[in-house]
This record gives structure tokens, sequence and C-alpha cells, in this order.
């Protein structure tokens, strides 16, 4: 058994490892220091580069702004004025071109036997309300999933219906004589002629015969009288 | 660069715990007020950042439109123009206007008109909220079928909008040639003042 007493003070003690307390120290320092420069640089030059990012927008919103805020402006008059034009385009749509329908009656009526005693076209202006949206979703749909006490789905609101649009519905009525055996013949003929005629075909939405009768109960003068109803379609102010 | 804590003096131990707090309060004061500030500062550049590159990509999207916009509003703006100059009476002075138009196309169509009269400005329904209201003018004449044609024909070639709204014609026994005619011609007349049109380019004036 080896006895020997330790002379050394504590400060002549060495460490015993494979790299020195001293390099430990200075290599985590300057790693230390390496990172936080590095995580710092980079923090410093992302926010300076944000600054310059955002003194770049600002500049570029100072100059865009005015002239965005005008177009702005020029497209809410835009919208202004093409509502109005379009409220005077419905007024052109809604209107019953009465010179093409009176030079299409005299057209069509022949001259013998059939005369006109009195033509009226009567406009009523009413409200039309569009045809609602059928692709909406149901108001209400049930989950099948859940058997016959099956809770009613989340119920969503019913689809506001379109607002109602004014239109023009004109009634034409024509009466008059028709002369000879076979008045009731030519009058049959001008009616049916006033439903198939391809110039009022798209103006008329029916016509009928609503009266034909004997004009007189002289037998020499042989007049009957009739009266035709002809409607139009809604002629919708859009 | 041994430094062995027992063996420092008192002083240079005292020394070496102040540095110490000395370096934690330094640190503390630069996150305070230079990291935090800074990072909030960022925080608040960032959100900037992001609406004006939103508000730049809006702007971007409607002034790509510019000319087209600019051409329209134009467009309308004339379309507009040319039915107030012609086609509406203005405001305030309808039969005076209608009158006009009347005789103006009978003279044209070669017919003599009876009478003109003016029902006013009818509020029908529909016309809640619209800018302009039906003006109705009820007309009577004597005329033969060819001249109340060429009469129609004048007023709705000349004026789109005017409507007809009723007519009446009715054979005479004394005059077959010449029937008495009574027809109701409507007009869109301004529910209001009209707004003064702004020119296209009064914004472009502006500083």
């Amino acid at each position: 058994m080896k006895v020997h007493v330790n002379l050394l003070h504590p400060d002549e003690q060495r460490y015993q490892g494979l790299v020195s307390l001293r390099f430990i120290f200075l290599a985590s320092t300057i790693t230390l220091a390496v990172v936080i420069i590095l995580v710092g640089g980079f923090a410093l030059y992302s926010f300076f580069s944000k600054r310059q990012d955002l003194l770049w927008a600002r500049d570029q919103w100072k100059k865009t702004e005015p002239l965005y805020k005008q177009l702005l402006t020029l497209q809410q008059e835009q919208k202004r004025l093409k509502a109005v034009v379009n409220e005077l385009d419905g007024w052109n749509h809604a209107r019953l071109p009465t010179y093409t329908l009176l030079a299409e009656l005299q057209r069509l009526v022949a001259p013998h036997p059939i005369q006109f005693s009195h033509v009226t076209v009567m406009g009523e202006r009413g409200m039309v309300q569009p045809p609602a949206v059928t692709n909406a979703p149901k108001a209400e749909v049930k989950d099948e999933s859940a058997g016959d006490g099956g809770v009613p789905a989340k119920s969503t609101p019913p689809p506001k219906p379109p607002p109602a649009i004014p239109a023009w519905r004109f009634r034409i009525t024509i009466a008059g004589h028709v002369f000879g055996e076979e008045g009731h013949t030519a009058v049959v003929m001008f009616n049916e002629q006033l439903q198939r005629d391809s110039q009022l075909a798209a103006t008329f939405d029916s016509v009928r015969l609503q009266g034909l009768s004997r004009a007189s109960r002289e037998v020499q003068r042989n007049e009957q009288v009739f009266t035709i109803e002809a409607l139009t379609p809604f002629r919708k102010f859009e | 660069m041994n430094i062995n804590w027992s063996s420092l003096t008192k002083e240079q131990k005292q020394v070496a715990v102040l540095i110490g707090i000395g370096v934690v309060v330094l640190l503390a004061l630069l996150y305070q007020f230079a990291l935090q500030p800074m990072a909030d500062s960022a925080e608040q550049h960032k959100r900037e950042l992001v609406d004006l590159r939103v508000n730049i990509e809006k702007a971007a999207k409607v002034l790509e439109q510019e000319g087209r916009t600019r051409a329209d509003t134009a467009a309308l703006k004339d379309r507009l123009e040319t039915a107030t100059k012609s086609f509406i009476p203005a405001f305030g002075n309808l039969l005076s206007w209608a009158t006009e138009q009347i005789y103006q196309t009978a003279h044209e169509a070669g017919v003599d008109i009876d009478s003109v009269s003016g029902g006013g400005q009818v509020m029908a329904a529909g016309t809640e909220g619209q800018t302009f209201l039906p003006f109705s003018t009820q007309v009577t004449m004597q005329c033969s079928y060819a001249d109340l044609l060429r009469f129609l024909h004048a007023l709705e070639t000349k004026n789109p909008l005017a409507t007809v709204t009723a007519l009446s014609v009715e054979g005479r026994e004394q005059n077959w040639e010449h029937h008495q005619v009574g027809l109701s011609v409507e007009w869109p007349s301004w529910a209001k003042p009209p707004a003064a049109p702004k020119s296209v380019g009064d914004e472009k004036k502006k500083p």
C-alpha cells in the first residue's frame, strides 16, 4: 500500500479533462456571442428591411390613393348614371309600339267586308313579381340519419324574393261591322290571322273573339257587329 | 485565466457580483427600452404593410379599369344628356314641353290637333324611389287612319320614351274618312330636380 501526502496547494491543482476549462469557457462565450450577433443582426436587418418596404408602400399609396379615390367616386357616379339610364331603357322596353300595331291591323284586315267602328288600346300599369331563384337552398332540411325522431337541421332563412318590377299590360279592343253572307267567316279568319301573324305574335298574349251578332233585324241588311279583344303580356320596365 | 473564487479577496468578489448585477440590469434595460419597442414597432409595421399591400393591390385592380371606367361613364353621361335634352321634359315645365312636342310632331305628320291637356305627374305603382315619374298628356284630334299612323310613327320614332298608354279611334257616321281620335301619352319626367352631372375630368384637375 502506497501512501503519499498531497502537498499541492488548491490553486496549483490542474484540470484533468481532455479540453481545458478555459477553452470551454471561451468557446461557449464566443459561440453565444456569435449566435446573439447573428440572430440580432438578422432581426435588425429584417426590421430595417421591413421598414424600408413600409416606407416604399407608404410612398406608393400616397401616389395611388388620390387617383384610386377619384376612380371610386367615378365608379359611384357610373353606378348612379347606369341606374338612371336603365330606368329610361325600361320605359322604352315597356311601351307598346302602337304604330306597328295599327299598321299591322290595317295590313291584315280585308277592307271588304270588314269595317272597324272603334279601336281602343288601354294600358294598365301593374307590378310583376319576377320568378324566384330556383337553385336557392331549401329553408329547412330534416336530418335523415336521425331516424323518425330526426331533428330539423339548422334552418336557413328563406331567400329574399326579388323586388317586383313595374310593367304595362295593354288591352286592345277592336269593334266593327262585317257585311255579306260570309261575314262571320271573314271575322273568324281575321281573328285567326291576328293570332298567327308573325309581327303580332310577340305583341299579343291572347286574342279572343268576344262577340259576333246581327246588327239589325232587317233581312236585306246583312250586317253583323263583332268585337275582338287582345291582351299583351306584361311589358316590364327592365 | 484561471480564476479561483476562493482565492479572490472580499473586495474583488463584491466587484465581480456588482459587475454581474450590472450586466443583468443592462440586459433588462436593453430589452425593455430597445428590443421590446423595436419588436412592437416591427409588429405594427408588419400589420400596416399588409394593409397597405392589400389597398395597393385593390387600387391597382381599379386603376387597371381606369380607361374603361372613364369611357363607360362618359358614354352613360352622353346618353343621359341626350335623353335629358330631347326626350324628357325639363323639371317643372312639363305641359308646355309636351304640348310643344305634340304640336311639332303633328305638324310634321300633317295632322291637326284639337286639344292637349296635361294630367300631371302620376304616382303610379312601382314609381316609389324612381328617378322618373310618369307625366301624362291627353290629346284629341280628328284625322284619317293614315294620318294617325304617320303621327304615331313620328311620335314614337322621335322620342323612344314616349308611351301611348291609351288610344281610342272612333269612326263617325257623317265622315268616314276622319275619325275621332283620343290618346294618352306618358313621358318620363324628373321626380326631383336632376343633379348637375359632374364632368369626367373634374376630379383630375383637383390637386
